[in-house]
């Protein structure tokens, strides 16, 4: 009995994902969760594994492919049954979804009518080939909202469309993006003439979801940043008496620690806005990301129920979910979740700098580099340690008075970690 | 220029004419001793005496034939159907008669027959007083079709229409007759085929006729205090339509609306925007949209007709779709 196997949905944000790696070939005998390939999802590679048994008669999917979460990747049957191009058709009702990324080599033979519809003499079994109708296709294969004006004029100015992108997410491209397009300096574009280009780097996968959530965030979120000194001389010491101890943490681990215990006293500060039911929406666990920076670009492990856990806690968990980042093997577990985002350039040299909210989250802090500094202290000037902290937040949420207040809460948290414990 | 109603406009047309060509007659129900349900007749069979302006029995299939033997045979004759609702009592004569005989005889029979229709809803006339057929009439070779609204517009046209050689459908919108408007003192007439822009925009192109024309430049008017410049076309004629006018307009804007009173399903605005996309693919910036009323009879109830009429409302949305490249 031939059966379909679709793509199965792992994560709640997964909607479509990238075949990587094929584990399987056509003829092998597969048990249900067996791993059978390894898909780039939202952000992080994700095994997938087999949601039935059976042996497989016909993949239908290729490494490259970008498939729809419950579109067909393979027909499984008994050992040694074969399966038409009609059978296919009529057990997944379309030309095989491989076509997808084909389309625009070999138009896929439209299937032959399902056997319900044979009774009528003069449908044909296959329709030849339509000339060149192949839907403009992305480097993934996935097709292009594109408006025919837009088509149009990236044509005759020699744009690819797959370089161009909407200025709303999800829009269709239309002819003002060509034109903001044709706008920027020859350089920053990838299309020119042979030779002017040394390489290029696929605008795709998860450069294109930053890409996208930053837009969003920037385009859609009124946000303003508040910065201040904190003078960091206990915090060094308080690292200094653990690591005596033989206890290491990170700065990362220790502000992790320090902004869950600011967020449990400012509940409106970890939170999200829901337009649609127009409330602001005040959460229950504490998960604080920390910006990684990886191969493949930034990735933000989530460390969930921050508030709840020790130091050494939050630490294990930081080094083990950062290490599969950069492996490329997070889980959409591990990347998903947060409620407030923490991200340092102190290791380069950063002092401080204004980053962009990771939506849908409220705020996010910057953290710069622990620099000494000449300090007044009293009529004297003396020598502090200090870093500089930036918090960014969504106006829309919180105004800047609560937000400062947070910020100096995080402040003398940071100049005094003894606070930590009350 | 003086001010003027639709009725007024329509009457002066006929009056001029008549005066102007002694074939020149009218036939109708009510047309005569009552000078129409709308008064747009009033006054004419005093004038020209009841050879000339004729009341006929209540028989839509009678009259429309006796309008298509009289242009046969050299008159130009105005037939009047009361509501054009019922014009499908006479449309065996309209669409295999009048539509054809000057095809079938070589050109040898001129059809010089107008047949004036009062279409449109509104003012809870129910189902069988409210419904808009241009788009049949568009669909058989052979007629002319007109739908203009403005007092200038129906007055101009009307002659035009009296003194064309092929039959003209004839579409007035029953709430105009009291609209008002400049109309010129001096002889003039309008053409068909050539569009009126009502308003200049540069990023959505509305396409109207009739009532709607109307509404669309409301809509406008409010779109442009969101910054959203909408250019307003009235086609005033629909058959011929002034193309080259609306793709001038959408080589622009990139952006089309088309509306229609009538019920969306298989409606001329789907016709206009098939046309639109095969003459210019290429300059479409968005899908265009249609607007025109739900696919039911037309209710009675004032409050569900005015749910399945569209309005000015309805545009407003269809131009934020357009706009929106989702």
């Amino acid at each position: 009995m031939l059966k379909v196997m679709k793509m199965p949905k792992i994560g709640v944000n997964m909607t479509e994902a990238k075949i990587v790696k094929l584990a399987v070939c056509e003829g092998d005998a597969i048990a249900e969760e067996q791993l059978i390939l390894e898909a780039e999802t939202d952000k992080a590679t994700q095994e997938i594994f087999a949601t039935m048994s059976g042996t497989i008669v016909k993949i239908l999917i290729a490494e490259g492919d970008v498939v729809e979460c419950q579109n067909p990747i393979m027909i499984l049957g008994d050992t040694g049954e074969k399966a038409t191009e009609a059978d296919i058709a009529a057990l997944i009702g379309a030309p095989a979804p491989a076509a997808k990324a084909e389309a625009a080599a070999s138009p896929a033979p439209v299937p032959a009518a399902a056997p319900a519809a044979s009774a009528v003499a003069s449908v044909p079994a296959t329709i030849p080939a339509a000339p060149s109708a192949a839907p403009v296709l992305a480097d993934g294969g996935q097709r292009i909202k594109i408006s025919p004006l837009a088509k149009k004029i990236a044509k005759e100015n020699g744009v690819d469309p797959a370089q161009l992108s909407p200025a709303v997410p999800g829009a269709r491209i239309t002819k003002n993006d060509v034109l903001e397009f044709l706008k920027r300096p020859a350089q920053s574009r990838t299309t020119a003439s042979v030779g002017e280009i040394k390489d290029t780097i696929p605008f795709t996968g998860t450069r294109k979801i930053i890409a996208e959530r930053m837009n969003d965030s920037n385009q859609n979120r009124p946000s303003v940043g508040l910065t201040l000194h904190a003078d960091v001389t206990e915090w060094l010491a308080f690292r200094e008496k653990l690591k005596a101890k033989g206890v290491s943490v990170s700065y990362n681990d220790l502000m992790v620690a320090t902004v869950a215990k600011a967020l449990s006293e400012f509940p409106v500060v970890n939170s999200r806005l829901n337009a649609e039911k127009g409330v602001i929406e005040l959460l229950n666990n504490i998960n604080i990301g920390v910006a990684v920076d990886t191969e493949k670009g930034l990735l933000v492990p989530v460390i969930k129920n921050a508030n709840q856990k020790g130091l050494l806690e939050i630490s294990a968990d930081f080094k083990e979910k950062a290490a599969r980042a950069a492996e490329g093997r997070a889980t959409a577990d591990d990347l998903t979740g947060g409620t407030f985002t923490v991200t340092n350039l102190g290791m380069f040299e950063i002092e401080s700098f204004i980053p962009v909210i990771n939506p849908p989250e409220c705020c996010i802090l910057a953290v710069g580099a622990i620099v000494k500094e000449p300090v007044v202290e009293g009529d004297a000037v003396c020598i502090r340690p200090r870093m500089q902290m930036t918090l960014v937040f969504d106006h829309r949420i919180i105004d800047g008075a609560p937000a400062a207040k947070f910020l100096q809460r995080v402040k003398h948290l940071v100049e005094s970690p003894l606070e930590m414990l009350l | 220029m003086s001010i003027k109603t639709v009725r007024e406009a329509l009457n002066e047309a006929m009056r001029e004419e008549m005066l102007r060509d002694e074939t020149v007659m009218i036939m109708g129900c009510d047309v005569g001793v009552r000078g129409n349900p709308f008064g747009v007749t009033k006054g004419l069979m005093a004038e020209f005496g009841e050879k000339r302006v004729r009341d006929t029995p209540i028989s839509e299939p009678a009259f429309t034939g006796a309008g298509v033997g009289a242009a046969a045979t050299g008159l130009r004759p105005i037939v009047e159907i009361l509501y054009s609702d019922w014009i499908t009592l006479g449309m065996d004569q309209i669409v295999n008669m009048a539509a054809k005989m000057r095809y079938m005889f070589g050109g040898k029979v001129n059809m010089p027959l107008v047949v004036r229709a009062p279409f449109g809803a509104g003012g809870g006339i129910a189902a069988q007083h409210s419904q808009s057929f241009e788009a049949w009439f568009n669909h058989i070779p052979g007629l002319k079709v007109a739908a203009p609204i403005t007092p200038a517009d129906v007055k101009g046209m009307l002659k035009t229409a009296i003194r064309d050689d092929n039959p003209v459908i004839f579409f007035e919108h029953k709430r105009s007759y009291q609209l008002k408007g400049e109309v010129p003192d001096e002889e003039y007439t309008v053409p068909f085929g050539k569009a009126a822009i009502r308003r200049e925009g540069s990023d959505v192109t509305i396409v109207a006729y009739s009532q709607m024309a109307l509404k669309a430049a409301e809509a406008a008017e409010d779109l442009a205090k969101e910054g959203i410049s909408c250019e307003v076309i009235d086609l005033r004629s629909i058959l011929p339509l002034d193309y080259d006018t609306v793709m001038a307009s959408v080589e622009k804007t990139g952006r089309v609306v088309v509306c229609q009173e009538a019920n969306l399903r298989g409606g001329l605005a789907g016709d206009i925007v098939a046309e639109i996309i095969d003459r210019g693919f290429d300059l479409l910036d968005a899908p265009p949209v249609r607007v025109g009323a739900l696919n039911v009879p037309m209710p009675y109830n004032i409050s569900l007709e005015n749910y399945v009429i569209p309005g000015k409302d309805n545009i407003c949305s269809a131009v934020h779709k357009v706009m929106s490249n989702l």
